[in-house]
């Protein structure tokens, strides 16, 4: 029974791989510079194929029970169904207070703000992974689903990752992960589409239960990241991450768990953003459901 | 008794609709690059020529004139919120002596006080015209020595209402001796006026060379007639302030809400919105408009409150910035002083950068001695960054706007919204986007292989760097083809 369960699932994820390869719309070139970021849910750089090290989302890989996480504007609910393991991940950011420019009737043309506008971008992301052939590979794939809008221009997208994760040691990991297989595309209307160029990733970890540390190489960008964080006195936890070419960002969060709930307050500073701060709230609901 | 209430009601109501149905019609005509108005009412006739308006110049032969007639609209005053005369001299005290080549504000307004003894050197006189009942300086205005009084046809401007005096008393206070104000009476004592009375003083006050005015009214109706005068004097160079409104709504009122007139909201002491002061997309800047003093009738001074004191702040405080930086464009004058208001509802909502409540910021004179204490200190600054258009809705590109104050090495940065780098461009100090003033950068919004970015929003980042300071400014570009 679980012999036929693994091979259903490698074939699966086979199949769509070469499935989404050999489709006719996809441009594998274009924008290799600039992607967009497929920074919605558990598909962001450092979390491939579900695979997440941040202690304020669910952690499929490690936790075999279902629970469910909360941040200001990210949903997730995560199940070990049978034959494998789902998480879905529902994200909502809102750009407002954007503005819309004109020009000045002066004598040099400066610019001036007519009004605001928003800029909605939301997604969901629907994780399915289980271990591979031993308890030491965990393999997962990611089915992703875009909506943005701009004042009256509305897109959808949709996009798939494919992520392994190989336990070398109990507290040594290496993983590598295909984004945005065979480029995402996100449609806006009749006139435009964008593509997201597919990525790849090769991710090593060092992680124990107080400390771990990530070497994140990302193939589109060819940029390295090092992402860290402790875990202080078990309920304090601070992160910094430094990737090698562009911004930085640093993270201290406190963490309190009572019983199954994680109750999360993180201050961050990015060097684009500055400094902000989030309430997270995770909770493993051990053998209810 | 009913019938006797019905009958006072039916007579009060038929006595108000024949004293405003004598406001009359407007009758506009449009040859093209030249309009003439006429009013039913007034013996007025207003001619704005070409230079006021972007239309081709083409022979009036060739044109078929376009007829627009509009009732004349009635115009309020900004009256006052709170009004209480004060007996401390010493609360307000103006600059006694008027520099040479003083910037000409108007007034339009219910007059000036011409017997207060602050105000008199401030009151431009007209040297071409003499008091005898002939047009000297052939204007059409007779005996216009001292302003004109558009509600009578006459040249009283005596304030019989006291909210010209008021208003004039900050402008004289704030411009600290830079001003002359002309003092055009468009209100009766009743604080009433028309579109036509307003568009006739606004024609005047652009002929007699004001470089101000001050428009402490407004209504929510907005007339052809009045567009078009406002039009008229932005396109000849004058900087139209106008205040905001009185109900504490979000509210467009003209002329304030018109585009290219500064639109002033008012401030309380803790740099909040005032509670009383309206809003909306087409605010300018704030400044306090809570318990200030100013000049009153009879010599008095008396404390006041109102969006039509922070109109009268500004038009005070920009002729005295234009002569003291030397500087005469106003949008360069309020980027560079301006103060964002992050908090104006006080409720710790942060709204940095432009905001409907106060604009792009508070304006005020305690903000000009620290600043140029910077400005001595070679303290770069780096204001007013926006790209336009935004949003980018073709191929295009953008372009970035910025002011500095002076040359400087910068480096432009964009990021998309994960912070990954997608465009550097380091400008050396003096060149193209280094220099002094108003700088314009072109991003083409391509990446560097050429290939167009998906829409989406960027943020742009402008470093300056002298090599004793440093400023950095950042905005949001958004890509929405």
């Amino acid at each position: 029974m679980i012999f036929w369960r693994k091979w259903t699932f490698a074939l699966s994820i086979i199949s769509l791989c070469c499935g989404l390869s050999l489709a006719s719309e996809i441009q594998y070139d274009y924008l290799k510079e600039t992607t967009i970021p497929s920074g919605i849910g558990l598909s962001r750089l450092e979390n491939p194929a579900a695979v997440n090290w941040d202690r304020f989302s669910l952690d499929i890989f490690r936790c075999e029970k279902p629970g469910f996480n909360w941040q200001s504007n990210q949903f997730g609910i995560s199940l070990p169904l049978f034959p494998f393991r789902t998480a879905l991940n529902v994200n909502y950011d809102v750009f407002d207070n954007l503005n819309k420019t004109s020009v000045n009737n002066d004598s040099d043309g400066t610019f001036k703000v007519d009004s605001q506008f928003n800029h909605i971008k939301s997604g969901a992301i629907l994780t399915v992974g289980d271990n591979l052939f031993s308890s030491e590979l965990y393999c997962g794939v990611n089915s992703k689903f875009y909506y943005q809008k701009i004042i009256d221009k509305t897109a959808v997208g949709y996009g798939f990752d494919f992520g392994l994760v190989y336990k070398i040691n109990p507290e040594l990991f290496a993983g590598f992960s295909y984004n945005d297989i065979g480029g995402s595309s996100i449609v806006w209307g009749d006139q435009v589409k964008d593509t997201i160029p597919a990525n790849y990733l090769y991710n090593l970890a060092y992680a124990n239960d107080n400390f771990n540390i990530n070497y994140i190489y990302s193939g589109l960008d060819n940029q390295s990241y090092i992402k860290s964080s402790l875990v202080i006195y078990n309920f304090i936890t601070t992160s910094l991450t430094v990737p090698l070419n562009n911004i930085f960002e640093s993270k201290a969060a406190l963490n309190v768990k009572l019983n199954g709930l994680n109750i999360g307050y993180q201050v961050d500073f990015n060097e684009l953003y500055g400094q902000n701060s989030q309430l997270s709230l995770s909770m493993t609901l051990g053998d209810i459901l | 008794m009913i019938k006797t209430c019905l009958l006072t009601l039916f007579v009060f109501t038929l006595t108000t609709s024949f004293l405003w149905a004598g406001i009359g019609k407007n009758t506009i005509i449009k040859y093209g690059n030249r309009v003439e108005i006429y009013s039913d009412t007034h013996r007025q006739r207003l001619e704005f020529n070409k230079s006021g308006f972007s239309l081709q110049s083409i022979s009036e032969s060739l044109v078929t004139p376009e007829t627009i007639i509009e009732d004349d609209q009635p115009v309020e005053l900004h009256n006052f919120k709170t009004l209480s005369t004060i007996q401390d001299v010493n609360s307000f005290v103006i600059a006694s002596a008027v520099t040479a080549n003083p910037i000409i504000v108007a007034v339009l307004d219910t007059g000036i006080d011409l017997h207060n003894t602050s105000l008199a050197p401030y009151i431009l006189v007209n040297n071409y015209e003499t008091i005898n009942g002939i047009d000297d300086d052939n204007n059409g205005y007779i005996d216009d020595r001292i302003g004109y009084n558009f509600y009578s046809d006459t040249n009283l401007v005596q304030d019989g209402f006291g909210h010209g005096t008021l208003i004039s008393g900050i402008i004289a206070k704030n411009s600290q001796g830079s001003v002359k104000i002309l003092p055009l009476k468009v209100f009766d004592d009743q604080g009433r006026s028309s579109q036509f009375l307003i568009a006739d003083a606004i024609y005047y006050a652009v002929q007699r060379g004001a470089k101000v005015i001050n428009c402490s009214f407004g209504y929510e109706f907005l007339a052809e007639v009045m567009r078009l005068a406002v039009q008229y004097a932005i396109d000849n160079g004058v900087m139209v302030v106008a205040s905001a409104g009185n109900q504490g709504q979000e509210k467009e009122i003209y002329p304030a809400a018109l585009p290219g007139v500064i639109a002033v909201s008012s401030l309380d002491g803790a740099d909040h919105i005032a509670n009383f002061s309206n809003y909306g997309k087409y605010l300018a800047v704030s400044c306090i408009g809570v318990d200030v003093s100013s000049t009153y009738l009879n010599n008095q001074l008396a404390s006041v409150s109102g969006t039509s004191i922070s109109a009268g702040y500004i038009s005070g405080l920009i002729p005295y910035l234009m002569k003291t930086k030397n500087v005469y464009d106003s949008s360069k004058i309020i980027s560079a002083n301006i103060n964002d208001i992050v908090d104006p509802l006080g409720n710790g909502l942060s709204l940095k950068g432009w905001d409907k409540y106060t604009g792009f910021g508070k304006l005020d004179a305690s903000s000009i001695a620290p600043y140029k204490v910077a400005a001595t200190n070679s303290e770069i600054r780096i204001s007013s960054l926006l790209n336009y258009p935004n949003p980018i809705i073709d191929t295009n590109g953008t372009q970035l706007g910025y002011y500095l104050n002076s040359d400087s090495n910068v480096s432009i940065y964009v990021y998309d919204i994960s912070g990954k780098q997608i465009w550097v461009n380091t400008i050396s100090s003096g060149s193209t986007g280094g220099k002094a003033g108003y700088n314009k950068v072109a991003f083409d919004c391509r990446a560097k292989s050429g290939m167009y970015l998906p829409n989406d929003t960027y943020i742009a980042v402008v470093k300056a760097d002298t090599g004793s300071s440093k400023n950095v400014a950042k905005t949001l570009i958004t890509i929405a083809r």
